[in-house]
């Protein structure tokens, strides 16, 4: 069981969150720690800018030249708005209650950097989710990844 | 497939410890900097505030300025408005 928790800092509603590291070949050198927003409706789990530049440390002009990634695409988010996203290889690592790791490969989207998505948070989407049971029981504010 | 090179989780227990220590902070302090710092990116090291701006690319700048890396700094956008997103 790898237990999230409800962001108590966020300005209109508990939001569901869980610790995890990340792992990009090619661009970290290890593990690096992010705190991913739990988002059931997103396909997949993605960077937004504070965290890949703050957070994870890619270099800002990097990512501001698509031609520098080999994989990218635009995605659209419910409202319709479209943003351009570069695709890589990324490896998860869990750390279950009891001690227990478990790491996860998987894709990871990075968005381009852009006024609309500076403040965004990271997501972690359905390609993670779908290795567990996803539980969020709202009045007790527990997250639970089984 | 897992690569043979990725790195082992077994020596980790410092990026998760680091990981709690940073949203510890903010639970503890993002009311008092919300109230100086309101709709800005904060940058803090070493519990302190080192920069803050209302754009993550002067954010950056002002961190370069001080020679900080920034992956050394807790960095966080306060708002007491957030948009509605729907993510």
């Amino acid at each position: 069981v790898i237990s999230g928790f409800f962001d108590p800092t966020a300005a209109t509603w508990p939001a569901p969150q869980v610790r995890v590291l990340v792992y990009l070949p090619g661009i970290t050198r290890g593990w690096v720690a992010v705190t991913l927003l739990l988002d059931t409706g997103a396909m997949s789990t993605c960077l937004h800018p504070r965290d890949a530049i703050f957070t994870i440390g890619i270099d800002a002009q990097l990512l501001s030249e698509p031609q520098q990634w080999p994989y990218h695409q635009r995605h659209g988010g419910v409202g319709g708005q479209e943003m351009l996203y570069y695709q890589v290889p990324a490896y998860y690592g869990f750390r279950h209650d009891d001690g227990r790791r478990q790491v996860i490969q998987a894709g990871l989207d990075i968005a381009q950097p852009h006024d609309s998505n500076q403040a965004l948070p990271s997501l972690l989407g359905r390609n993670v989710l779908e290795h567990f049971r996803v539980i969020v029981d709202g009045p007790a504010r527990q997250i639970t990844l089984a | 497939v897992l690569r043979t090179d990725v790195p082992s989780l077994d020596d980790t227990d410092d990026l998760w410890e680091r990981a709690e220590q940073e949203d510890a902070f903010w639970s503890q302090h993002y009311q008092t900097l919300l109230a100086k710092y309101p709709e800005q990116f904060v940058a803090v090291v070493d519990g302190k505030v080192v920069a803050a701006s209302t754009d993550l690319q002067a954010l950056l700048q002002l961190l370069r300025a001080q020679r900080i890396e920034p992956t050394q700094a807790w960095t966080r956008f306060l708002t007491a408005h957030p948009e509605r997103v729907i993510l």
